[in-house]
């Protein structure tokens, strides 16, 4: 198995987009050609009749353009060969053009030689620097030869190309380079995989006991403060009842399994929402929450975030129940195309952050650590004696077409939890 | 909104660092190539003035291609890409004027080639979109020039600049589909990691969630399953009670704590095989680490890793903290090598470090390297 991080281009990957690349630069220098050829022609006002080879050297050089193209989808070694064949049958017919038209001297070179260039440029697919070089010197002898022999035919001594022999070299250089340069990233890439596979080990194994210790601060550090701050005598049977359901839910492994999809969307979304859930557990604490918004955008985050989210805000509010001397707190949701915001405000003595002690894991923990293992971030504005504000951001996981309209928008609504409220102690 | 089109330096960097001496080449023989036939016609024509002038441009246009190439200047900007074009174009307009009237010289002289060099050296570096659009205006300027130029001097100008712009035009729409192909490869490359990805945390999650649990009832019934089984069946609370949950509650938050502060980077260390972990210092008091993103989290733990396989490293010391508000890191490596040695070891390391950190500087002194390097300056 390969986490590739940053995987390195598979050499014969690398080579196959090399020669694509070859291969549009002969498709280009073939098409300059004919342009440059005919509008040379053009130009000169040379008629069709005149220059007959020129209408058969035009069919060659659109059977080249044609070869190309289809050699730039499916490259094969008959399509390679085939296009060399036809290549050489469009030099040996251009170099005739170019006896046709002398006083153009320079233009005719030019697509004489550009023609010739697409012949070196050919190369195969797959089949590494090597064989490429190969086809590359393949292309470049034939080329030459098809030259000779149309010079030949029309009597003229041969003259050497030294536009194209240069193309030759430095074509043949930048293969022999690329050859050489191949794999420089590899020596490296196990040390790179084995470093993935170590970070995504440890983020999950970070994810899951950020949630295992979230949920021990909301049940058993929770359950602990309580013990240690009631007054001596019999144990109410609310904690009595809390405490035999932490016993229960952490030696269980319920706990420790994956969220489960929320229901599916329907027209009673706030109900079975964990926010709903969270809502309901501290009005249960003897606050007054008050919650409006838009409740149902709940939904558009996704399970593992909703029920992160639903914890968050109970701790929220168990922090405003346990520390803020007040008993009123407001929950509001607002969604964006990008985010769902979920504000927890009170209005009681307030805090400054920083000095609340390392060990209280409270809002680090259940809050901040919690959001963060979903995406999400955590603000915070308190200023003491005037209450305390906790922003949620949690990004949106679907849009919000997908939710039922009119559904509960700046209402109270009703905090009773359904009847079987989604898991709220999953690992995400 | 047009997506941002990535370059096969910015997927691949370690991969890219073997494009670096064939960019080194073409830039010497493109520059070179136009210098040396400027220097050759410069006594003919008596225009030494803009024969100077053509060869510093070139000279610079080089030197900013090998530049900006650099795997420790990576990534290779835009704005460098069109600099080497305008320096190009300046060259070749100043060319154009230095052989105006000749009929001797071809007239598009060394520049569509120089050009066509230059997209060769440029693919891995620069997206396809970029360079067909930047060669597409350089060789339409290229051929402008030419046109105005050959008018003068010959029959067909039309035909004469639009054969000299060709070389310039094949090669970039070659480079531009290399550097396509390369990219889809990589992507796709990435894509099925991210599978493998995926597939291995869902057979992972399994087991890792069992050790966790287990380490945590491990902690809870040495104290505080007896504890609340004691209360429930007693059925109230007493002030020794109030103490002992205290107590409780203090010693599963110092737990708790030393989890939540145990930093990737430690964990990183502490796995790390040579035995002789004591080469590594960690200084991170401000609790830096976990700022790190993933891709440079991955980068740091393969580079950490590399070191600590070099027996020839001495030690090693990495100093996280907050400079001026941002998170940065300090990294002093000392061997019995040379640091350039060193640095060549560890090129395909830094170049992904030095695309996955907006700060990264790499300082040698004698044996020691220093790496420096932020995390985000978001």
């Amino acid at each position: 198995m390969s986490l590739g991080f940053h995987a390195p281009l598979v050499p014969d990957r690398d080579v196959a987009a090399f020669s694509r690349g070859l291969r549009t630069a002969a498709l280009v220098l073939v098409l300059g050609a004919i342009l440059s050829g005919f509008s040379t022609a053009g130009a000169l006002s040379l008629s069709w009749r005149q220059a007959p080879i020129v209408i058969l050297d035009l069919v060659a050089l659109l059977g080249m353009v044609l070869l190309l193209a289809i050699l730039k989808r499916t490259a094969s070694l008959g399509l390679a060969v085939l296009y060399l064949t036809v290549g050489a049958i469009a030099v040996y017919l251009t170099t005739l053009a170019m006896g046709e038209s002398p006083r153009a001297v320079f233009t005719n070179l030019l697509s004489l030689s550009f023609v010739k260039i697409a012949l070196i440029l050919v190369s195969s697919a797959n089949g590494g620097m090597r064989r490429a070089q190969l086809w590359c010197s393949g292309g470049f002898i034939i080329a030459e030869v098809s030259s000779a022999l149309a010079q030949l035919a029309m009597g003229d001594p041969y003259r050497f190309d030294s536009i194209s022999f240069a193309a030759y070299i430095f074509i043949f250089l930048v293969l022999l380079l690329g050859w050489f340069s191949q794999g420089g990233g590899l020596r490296a890439q196990p040390l790179f995989e084995k470093a993935a596979r170590d970070e995504l080990i440890f983020d999950l194994r970070h994810r899951i006991e950020l949630n295992a210790a979230a949920l021990l601060h909301d049940t058993i550090l929770n359950n602990l403060a309580v013990i240690a701050t009631a007054l001596p005598g019999p144990l109410s049977a609310k904690v009595r009842a809390q405490l035999a359901l932490d016993l229960e839910t952490l030696s269980g492994e319920e706990w420790m399994t994956p969220v489960e999809p929320l229901p599916a969307i329907g027209d009673d979304l706030w109900r079975q929402s964990p926010l709903n859930q969270a809502v309901f557990d501290g009005r249960a604490m003897g606050l007054t929450v008050e919650v409006t918004g838009d409740l149902p955008a709940v939904y558009r985050v996704s399970p593992e975030a909703g029920v992160a989210l639903g914890l968050a805000v109970k701790q929220c509010l168990a922090n405003v129940a346990l520390h803020s001397g007040s008993n009123w707190a407001e929950v509001t949701v607002h969604a964006s195309a990008e985010e769902l915001l979920v504000m927890v405000v009170d209005t009681g003595r307030g805090f400054v952050e920083l000095e609340v002690g390392a060990d209280r894991l409270g809002l680090r923990t259940s809050v901040r650590q919690r959001i963060a293992t979903v995406g999400g971030t955590v603000q915070i504005w308190s200023t003491p004696g005037r209450g305390t504000s906790v922003v949620i951001r949690i990004p949106i996981d679907q849009p919000s077409d997908l939710l039922v309209a009119g559904a509960p928008v700046s209402e109270d609504p009703v905090c009773e939890p359904h009847s079987a409220p989604p898991r709220v102690g999953g690992v995400t | 909104m047009i997506e941002t089109e990535q370059t096969r330096q910015q997927l691949d960097p370690a991969g890219t660092l073997g494009a670096f001496a064939p960019t080194v080449v073409f830039a010497m023989i493109a520059s070179g190539w136009a210098v040396c036939v400027t220097l050759i016609s410069t006594g003919n024509r008596g225009t030494p003035v803009l024969d100077s002038a053509i060869v510093v441009l070139l000279a610079l246009m080089a030197l900013l291609f090998v530049r900006s190439a650099s795997p420790l200047r990576a990534p290779f900007s835009s704005m460098s890409h069109l600099l080497i074009h305008a320096t190009i174009l300046a060259a070749f307009s100043l060319h154009a004027a230095a052989t105006w009237g000749d009929p001797s010289e071809p007239p598009g002289g060394w520049g569509p080639y120089t050009l066509g060099i230059m997209f060769l050296a440029i693919g891995p570096y620069r997206p396809a979109r970029e360079l067909v659009t930047f060669g597409t205006a350089s060789a339409i300027a290229m051929a402008v020039v030419v046109y105005i130029r050959a008018a003068a001097t010959v029959e067909a100008p039309f035909a004469v600049a639009a054969g000299t712009i060709v070389p310039a035009l094949a090669f970039c729409y070659g480079s531009s589909r290399y550097s396509g192909g390369v990219v889809a490869g990589l992507r796709l490359s990435r894509a099925r990691s991210d599978q493998d990805a995926a597939r291995l945390v869902d057979q992972l999650r399994g087991g890792i969630s069992r050790a966790v649990r287990d380490s945590r009832v491990t902690i809870l019934d040495r104290d505080v399953t007896p504890f609340f089984a004691d209360l429930i069946a007693r059925g109230e609370v007493t002030g020794e009670d109030r103490h002992r949950a205290r107590e409780i509650a203090q010693s599963i938050r110092e737990v708790m704590v030393a989890d939540a502060n145990r930093s990737w980077l430690q964990v990183a260390i502490a796995g790390l095989r040579s035995g002789q972990p004591n080469r590594f210092t960690v200084i991170d008091p401000q609790l830096v680490a976990p700022s790190a993103s993933s891709q440079q989290r991955t980068a740091l733990r393969a580079f950490l890793v590399a070191i600590d396989v070099d027996s020839r490293v001495e030690s090693v010391v990495m100093q996280l903290a907050k400079d001026g508000g941002y998170p940065s890191g300090h990294l002093e490596i000392h061997s019995k090598e040379s640091s350039a040695v060193m640095r060549n070891r560890y090129d395909p390391y830094l170049a992904v470090m030095k695309i996955e950190f907006p700060e990264f500087a790499v300082e040698a002194h004698r044996n020691t390297l220093i790496v420096r390097f932020g995390f985000d300056h978001s």
